[in-house]
């Protein structure tokens, strides 16, 4: 059999489910005290043991939640469901909201915990932050240097490690007493309204800020390219009036770093 | 201490970032770096998996940074998958390459293996059927890399759970004969050879008395997990007596080729470590000395 069929098989042999090992398996020899089918079996089970690694260091939460067997059946589900396709190990993951989504539909014993999609996309953001690039600070003389007549058209970027949430759960205490506080009270009461915070890297490390709905509502806008003439007129419909001093804060935090004019970016 | 400096590949007056790696070292894990930085303790070289650095940003470059003022390193790939029959990821070696001239890596080590095909992803040194078929393959991918990279890589032997029907020649054989197709070196994991010693069966004095002592720039060392009807080269454990009786065999043929403990899960104090590294150094003095009745403590 040419090398590349052999790869092929072997490959979806250890991606696809147990039902396609047939056509690989023909293509081993047995060794010494290990047979074919546990030759594959090695491969199979180190790989899961890797991956599932990999997931119980970005979902510590979930996992807490959720106990080891659980979390472990999802693990192997999800690999299956959403294979790696990048050598980048840090990369594997990003679908497990998704995928906890979707089981919903299928498993009626996760009844009680439908906030786990949202904590689940708190732990990826929180895991991503550690590692994306390093945006430069804000830069105050470029701006300065802009046009005033302009200033309608500038369009603000976020920081490659920032992202924004909002859940309808209280997802930041149940995070909080999974991850950083564990064995602490697990009783949570909904919240009133929608809660909204952003995770960003501050230094070297990931943090989580609580959001008004005003910083929130602005801060989508700014996610969504607005210009700075559309950002206003958000402040003017919610009766905010403090709009420039909440994008002061947004670049003081480094939430904000960087801008665009028209279609140059900067 | 030896210290070096980035970037000093490129300057010709400078002595070659390969030239400082010798004696034991050990591969730099994550637990270890803010002891190993605040503490600079005495040894001689990092070997870093290449693919836990090549982030864009937040700790881990700065740390990196930091390492390599302070020791020389070498670089350890797992990610290349060489033996698989989609392209190259060029990518990724451009994303290696700045990175290794950025730092002054003294080299690239790989392993002969493939990691992926068909776009899917392992993350797991699955094993080649050692025939000529993926001899040619191999040996055309590793020299495309070396052109790319415009140096000589070293290609580790694989522990290996299978035996493919289509398999021709021997491990031994196969490292040999790429190494020399391809013009790379090769770095001799011990551990790996014991593993299939036992999984396999293979001929451990055979397989030491084939290997082409001038290419072996690099050891490795590590413990394996015994899981009953096979053992795993999981690197968990301390280095077992068997490995360093034939760390023994090796040295005897390349005993100044620089040698490394890998411990990568179940990780140990720093310390532990250190002391792994002792017992390799002391089998390579007794060696020197004219004492083969070494003592591993
Ligand atoms: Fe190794």
């Amino acid at each position: 059999m040419p090398l590349a069929e052999i790869q092929k098989s072997f490959i979806d042999s250890l991606v696809k489910p147990q039902s396609s090992d047939s056509g690989f398996l023909s293509q081993l020899l047995t060794v010494g005290s290990l047979d074919v089918n546990k030759q594959l079996y090695i491969y199979r089970s180190n790989i899961n043991g890797a991956h599932q690694k990999v997931l119980e260091q970005v979902y510590p939460a979930c996992l807490n939640i959720l106990g080891e067997d659980y979390f472990s059946q999802l693990c192997r589900a999800y690999r299956f469901q959403y294979p790696s396709t990048d050598s980048d190990l840090n990369n594997y993951g990003e679908y497990f909201s998704d995928f906890i989504v979707k089981l919903f539909k299928l498993d009626n014993s996760l009844e009680g915990y439908e906030y786990l999609p949202d904590l689940a996309c708190l732990e990826w953001h929180w895991h991503r932050s550690y590692y994306v690039k390093d945006n430069p600070l804000f830069d105050f003389e470029k701006l300065v240097a802009v046009d005033p007549v302009l200033h309608d058209n500038l369009i603000f970027t976020l920081n490659d490690s920032f992202s924004l949430h909002a859940s309808d759960f209280p997802v930041m205490e149940i995070w909080h007493a999974n991850n950083k506080e564990p064995g602490s009270e697990q009783e949570f009461s909904m919240p009133d309204s929608t809660q909204y915070f952003c995770i960003t890297r501050a230094g070297f490390f990931p943090l989580l800020e609580e959001l008004t709905t005003y910083e929130y509502q602005l801060l989508k806008s700014i996610a969504g390219n607005l210009a700075l003439s559309q950002l206003s007129e958000i402040s003017d419909k919610t009766g905010e009036n403090d709009f420039q001093s909440r994008l002061i804060k947004f670049i003081q935090k480094n939430w904000v770093s960087g801008f665009a004019l028209q279609d140059i970016k900067e | 201490m030896t210290t070096i400096n980035p970037g000093r590949l490129n300057d010709d007056n400078v002595q070659p970032a390969s030239d400082l790696i010798s004696g034991v070292g050990l591969g730099l894990r994550s637990p270890h770096i803010n002891e190993i930085l605040t503490d600079l303790p005495r040894i001689p070289w990092f070997e870093l998996l290449a693919d836990n650095h090549m982030v864009e940003g937040g700790l881990i470059p700065v740390q990196l940074a930091q390492i390599c003022q302070h020791y020389p390193i070498t670089f350890h790939s797992v990610g290349l998958s060489l033996g698989s029959v989609d392209p190259l990821d060029f990518n990724y070696l451009a994303k290696l390459k700045k990175l290794m001239k950025s730092y002054g890596v003294a080299w690239l080590s790989e392993h002969c293996c493939f990691t992926s095909v068909d776009g899917f992803h392992s993350h797991d040194l699955l094993p080649l059927p050692y025939s000529e078929e993926s001899l040619s393959h191999m040996a055309e991918r590793i020299s495309q890399v070396q052109d790319f990279l415009g140096e000589q890589i070293l290609i580790e032997n694989v522990s290996s759970y299978m035996k493919f029907a289509e398999t021709t020649l021997n491990e031994s054989e196969f490292i040999s004969e790429l190494a020399k197709q391809a013009d790379c070196s090769l770095l001799v994991d011990v551990n790996n050879i014991y593993v299939n010693h036992i999984n396999q069966g293979i001929n451990i004095d055979d397989y030491i008395a084939s290997l082409p002592y001038d290419r072996i720039k690099e050891i490795h060392l590590a413990g394996f997990d015994n899981r009953g009807d096979y053992i795993l080269d999981a690197h968990n454990n301390p280095v077992a007596e068997p490995v360093w009786q034939l760390f023994e065999k090796l040295i005897q043929h390349v005993a100044d080729v620089p040698t490394l403990i890998e411990w990568d899960n179940d990780i140990p104090a720093l310390q532990k470590l250190i002391e792994e590294a002792d017992k390799a150094d002391n089998i390579i003095n007794n060696y020197r000395a004219g004492n083969l009745d070494y003592a591993i403590g």
